[in-house]
């Protein structure tokens, strides 16, 4: 009997709109890692599986993707307490490129819309050629 | 939840170095009940067979079942032509390579209270030393293991032949000598440690377990057990039939059921509720020592894991006794994780155990954690 194994690149979105603007947005970009993509129905929830992703067996990338809403800095702090339990060690501020860390796996954090500006998914407008890309590979 | 030791356990966290499988392992921390994941050969009886080797500060009758279960051992034939078994203490050690600079080492994190199992060669022994292998100073290749504990030191001669009677003759009475000078010891050297599974517990290891508690409280618990499967089960007795006509059955246990008029054996009822008695009685025979458990979910159906683990933890809190398991199976670490979640009293931690090169590495995985992987069906083998 095989099972079959976790997948060992994960990105974590707060929701369906999440999901399905991001698999629109790789059907556009031709050289797009393979990666899947867990919808963990909210922020709550989301923010737990943190550490218990981090730690699945195989997982090489993890992706986290949320709205900052209202306050970005709390968004950023909430997450970056997680991955510092998981001893992922992550900057004290959220960068404009989004956030990747080099850690065993790598960890990559978007804030929407820009990781500058409070707001959500609804407020990001990718310019074609201003070279965003997840980098999840 | 927090990530404090949970008090009063034999091992709050463990080191291994250089023991079978394993070069070095440490786990920051372990639970009251602790279960242990990660894929085949990566070590995770091995830390089941520390625990026990610990537990027993190196008694050679441990080591020697240990060896006995892994068909680690050389024969040969006595004096009176009878067939001899005789342990390869080799095995015991990293890679085999049992030699006087990699000692094997078993303990507590702090090294304060550790066990160290060490290769010793002759040239290194006291003059009293030497006088206890008198008999065996004639061969060529004797060696001793010495194993340190504490202030305390002794050997046990290791024969890499075992083909001249003579040596084995006189293994056999230096080892009298050894257990004595252990048991005789004022101060309680030893801690009790049980071991269930993979397979199912023999018919005298149930029938050893169930004369400890006949009539005691701890009966109750081990019926408890057997409530969790629907079998209508009333009452256990341990019958013997040794005196049985045609051969020797030895003593089994029975068990009442409801719609039954007659007892029937309680192994007939499947492997599943054997286990779960079985598990019970271990622990209620554990008191303030160590139960291993290899390969926990045998046999018990992904439904009653959450009770089962609910037992588990409730009773080694009772008793005080430390618990480490293994597992494969997805249904069981979930099953573990809410009774964790549930029963605070009594710490529960996953670890996961990983390759990461020539080392072994564990994952830790806080109650907290275990909830979430629980909620949302994480994976964590």
């Amino acid at each position: 009997m095989t099972e079959e194994l976790p997948p060992s690149r994960l990105l974590l979105v707060e929701g369906a709109d999440d999901e399905h603007v991001v698999r629109h947005l790789c059907d556009l970009q031709p050289d797009m890692p393979d990666f899947a993509i867990r919808d963990k129905r909210g922020f709550p929830n989301l923010k737990d599986a943190i550490g218990p992703e981090i730690k699945v067996p195989g997982r090489t990338a993890l992706g986290i993707m949320v709205d900052a809403n209202d306050d970005l800095h709390a968004r950023w702090q909430a997450i970056g307490d997680r991955l510092r339990r998981a001893a992922v060690n992550p900057p004290t501020e959220a960068t404009s490129g989004g956030i990747v860390v080099e850690s065993k796996p790598r960890v990559g954090v978007w804030l929407m819309p820009d990781n500058r500006s409070a707001g959500e998914l609804e407020d990001f407008h990718p310019e074609p050629d201003a070279g965003w890309r997840p980098r999840l590979a | 939840m927090s990530d404090e030791p949970a008090p009063g356990l034999h091992l709050p966290d463990l080191s291994i170095r250089d023991f079978r499988g394993i070069n070095r392992l440490s786990i920051r921390r372990l639970g009251r009940v602790t279960l242990l994941g990660g894929r085949n050969g990566v070590g995770k009886t091995s830390v089941l067979e520390a625990v026990r080797v610990y537990a027993a500060r190196g008694g050679q009758s441990t080591l020697n079942e240990l060896l006995d279960r892994r068909e680690e051992f050389f024969t040969s034939v006595d004096e009176d032509h009878g067939q001899v078994v005789s342990p390869d203490y080799a095995a015991l050690f990293h890679g085999r390579t049992a030699t006087p600079d990699q000692p094997i080492t078993i303990g507590p994190m702090s090294g304060t209270d550790d066990l160290r199992l060490e290769v010793s060669m002759p040239s290194e022994w006291s003059p009293e030393q030497r006088e206890l292998f008198a008999d065996l100073a004639a061969e060529a290749d004797v060696r001793a293991i010495r194993v340190v504990y504490r202030n305390r030191v002794w050997l046990l001669p290791w024969l890499t032949d075992a083909s001249d009677p003579r040596t084995v003759w006189a293994r056999r009475r230096y080892s009298r000598r050894v257990q004595r000078s252990l048991f005789d010891e004022g101060e309680r050297l030893l801690t009790d440690c049980e071991s269930l599974g993979p397979g199912l517990p023999s018919n005298n290891m149930l029938a050893r377990f169930w004369d400890r508690v006949t009539l005691t409280e701890e009966e109750d618990l081990s019926l408890q057990a057997l409530s969790l499967t629907d079998d209508g089960i009333e009452r256990v007795a341990v019958v013997g039939d040794e005196e049985a006509r045609y051969r020797v059955v030895g003593r089994r246990v029975v068990v009442k059921l409801r719609d039954h008029a007659r007892p029937v054996p309680l192994k007939s009822l499947g492997d599943g509720v054997t286990r779960l008695f079985a598990a019970a009685l271990a622990l209620a025979n554990s008191r303030d020592g160590f139960l291993v458990v290899d390969e926990a979910e045998n046999g018990i159906h992904y439904s009653v894991q959450r009770d089962f683990w609910r037992m588990m933890l409730r009773a080694a809190h009772q008793y005080n006794v430390q618990v480490l398991a293994t597992t494969h199976s997805s249904d069981c670490v979930t099953g573990f994780a809410r009774a964790a979640v549930e029963f605070k009293e009594a710490l529960g931690v996953y670890v996961r155990l990983e390759r990461d090169g020539e080392l072994v590495r564990a994952v830790e995985y806080t109650e907290e954690e275990l909830e979430t992987v629980a909620d949302q069906g994480i994976e964590v083998r």
